[in-house]
């Protein structure tokens, strides 16, 4: 008998030896790189909220106009100007047009702006970031000389030439606001390459053969995809915002399509009696951009190569 | 022995552009390496070593440096190579591995995919063929759990392990010459001796020229056949391992086998050092770069630089002590009775 009262049956101290395939046993299954990432941002409680506020946002915009069964441009003069009600959730506007569906309508006009800029922003930024930190020497004079040229240009006056020129569409918008974007994108990918550069791991890979393209998409990107990411979740509400700016200045989409910058340049003129026609734009554009800075956040933490253990 | 040279290095200089003025990093190193020979370069800190293999394999920056003299690789001059031909030689036909493991692996890719990078860039293979190689690679380094390895990424690993998969990496595409810089400093003891084996192993099978880029004297004499000690940027004595480890013919190399402890000493007393730090290589001087150190040193040393000499079957030493005309009262018997062999 045992001192826990179990018995020690005859052949247990019988040797076994050596057991080749648990004496090699690995710990832990090997995580892949996003999984990892999922797993360390999914114990950001804050930055699972944005994401969840993030999809809910995106599935109304999409599925909204469905749901409320109304056409955004379709003019019903009388039922101008209500309030919220069960039959137009978000009111109608002073041409009885449901603002629901607007809202939806300029939602997706916004947060594509918003994704356009925000991709050529850092397709620019990183390919001559990484070009200027990588090569040096006159490639990089040219680069950061070129950098500060269009850093110094002053943003809003190009944005109004442009937009007269191009006139006022999707593209001539996008165009505008990308033109002065990638600035901030370019100097930061370049000092973080410059740091990388050095790394031991890039001088391998030049030893073993890889030329610099295959180092820049292989070595460095992965690298710096942290700091990438955080500027996409960043910019993203940036280039909302920006839009939103210029098309309350007058310098946006054009009627009647629509955006929740317009929308709201449009609602602020009815401030005094129809307040909802200001409040629901600027409550999406703060949502949307709450949750793009809290999964931004999130992400930064998450992606860090540094923090994985 | 001689079975046909592959690397013939003639008076290599590299020097180096900075604020405070122009370093002499290598000044004039020549050396051959013959397949499957081990070759070692040996020095302290900062003579010239790891520069000297940089420029082999075109490694260093392109700007602020200067490189003169001659890599000879197949009948054509490296140096003369621009970098699109180097990329093709590097890794295929010329290989490194680095000093520390913990850094030269990067963390956000699986080992296995880092392996079958090279094979990818150089065997033209899909990337399925490519991480079937990759796995051998990874058994023949002798890594357990292979496959699973595949998948995992450097953080997951030990510093002994990532060595391997350092050296699975430079082997991959079945190089001609391997360049192991320091290769063992950032391990410990007991791991440095199975990866210095697992080198030699592989060196024999596939009969590989190795250059051994090391300041440890125990490594050198561990596996290799011929050594080069370096100082200052300039080899001041060369021969095989056996000649260079039994009769040291330069003051320095003297020197160096001098403070590496013996375990068989019972000898209370401090271990030897060398008085003194390297010249500035900014300035360096004008003789024998190792004179202001040297206990031996003449006015003749500090003037000029002191010739070859053939002091054995493949022994060459830089000195003015085997001049017939050298002072050697007081010199230890082994740097001693050269002189006939300078006369030779």
């Amino acid at each position: 008998m045992n001192v826990d009262g179990t018995v020690l049956a005859g052949d247990v101290f019988e040797r076994v030896g050596v057991d080749e395939v648990s004496s090699e046993h690995l710990e832990k299954p090997a995580l892949t790189y996003w999984a990892d990432v999922w797993r360390r941002f999914r114990q950001n409680k804050l930055a699972v909220f944005g994401l969840g506020l993030l999809v809910i946002i995106i599935v109304m915009l999409f599925l909204g106009p469905a749901l409320s069964g109304k056409d955004y441009q379709y003019i019903d003069s009388s039922i101008r100007n209500q309030k919220p009600s069960a039959e137009h959730w978000f009111g109608t506007d002073d041409l009885g047009r449901d603002m629901f569906t607007r809202v939806c309508y300029g939602g997706r006009v916004s947060i594509l702006i918003g994704l356009l800029c925000t991709v050529v922003m850092i397709v620019i930024g990183f390919t001559l970031g990484a070009l200027a930190g990588l090569k040096g020497g006159w490639v990089d004079n040219l680069i950061m000389r070129l950098v500060e040229f269009v850093g110094n240009l002053p943003y809003l006056i190009i944005v109004v030439i442009l937009t007269l020129v191009m006139g006022r569409s999707l593209f001539a918008l996008v165009f505008a606001m990308s033109l002065t974007s990638w600035v901030g994108t370019t100097r930061m990918v370049r000092g973080q390459i410059l740091q990388l550069k050095e790394q031991d791991y890039v001088e391998a890979a030049r030893a073993l053969g890889s030329d610099t393209w295959r180092i820049i998409m292989r070595h460095l990107l992965p690298n710096t995809l942290g700091i990438i990411m955080v500027q996409i979740t960043m910019s993203v509400p940036g280039f909302i915002f920006g839009e939103a700016f210029l098309s309350y200045v007058g310098l946006g989409i054009r009627p009647p399509e629509t955006s929740w910058g317009a929308l709201a340049s449009y609602g602020q003129e009815k401030l005094m009696f129809q307040p909802h026609m200001l409040f629901f734009p600027s409550l999406m554009i703060v949502l949307t951009t709450l949750s793009f800075h809290l999964i931004g956040d999130g992400l930064s933490d998450a992606l860090d190569p540094k923090l994985r253990r | 022995m001689r079975n046909g040279q592959m690397l013939n290095t003639k008076d290599l200089f590299v020097s180096f552009k900075t604020y405070a003025g122009i370093v002499q990093a290598v000044r004039g190193v020549s050396f051959e390496l013959e397949k499957g020979e081990t070759l070692a370069l040996v020095g302290e800190s900062g003579c010239g070593k790891t520069v000297t293999a940089k420029a082999l394999m075109g490694l260093l920056p392109n700007e602020q440096v200067e490189i003169g003299g001659e890599v000879g690789f197949h009948g054509e001059n490296l140096l003369e190579y621009g970098e699109d031909e180097m990329t093709k030689i590097r890794g295929k036909h010329i290989s490194m591995i680095f000093q520390d493991p913990m850094t030269a692996l990067n963390p956000t890719m699986r080992i296995g995919d880092q392996i079958a990078e090279s094979i990818i860039i150089h065997e033209q293979k899909t990337h399925a063929e490519a991480r079937a190689e990759a796995l051998e690679m990874l058994e023949l380094v002798k890594i357990a759990n292979a496959k699973e390895r595949m998948n995992q990424y450097p953080f997951e690993m030990s510093g002994g392990m990532r060595q391997r998969v350092m050296i699975a990496l430079a082997l991959a595409c079945n190089p001609e010459i391997l360049i192991a810089d320091e290769p063992t400093t950032a391990l410990d003891v007991t791991i440095q001796a199975e990866i210095l084996e697992l080198i030699m192993q592989l060196q024999r099978e596939r009969d590989m020229g190795v250059i051994l880029i090391t300041h440890d004297m125990g490594v050198v004499a561990s596996i290799s056949e011929r050594i080069h000690v370096m100082y200052a940027g300039k080899i001041v004595e060369e021969g095989s391992v056996r000649e260079v480890f039994y009769g040291p013919k330069h003051p320095y190399t003297f020197a160096l086998m001098k403070s590496v402890p013996e375990l068989s000493s019972t000898k209370q007393e401090p271990l030897y050092s060398i008085v003194g730090t390297p010249p500035d290589l900014i300035n360096p001087p004008q003789g024998c770069p190792f004179a202001p150190r040297c206990e031996f040193a003449m006015k003749i040393c500090k003037l000029e630089p002191p010739a070859g000499v053939s002091c054995g079957e493949t022994q060459r030493s830089y000195c003015w002590l085997h001049h017939p005309d050298a002072d050697i009262t007081g010199v230890p018997e082994v740097l001693q009775g050269r002189s006939e062999a300078h006369a030779r």
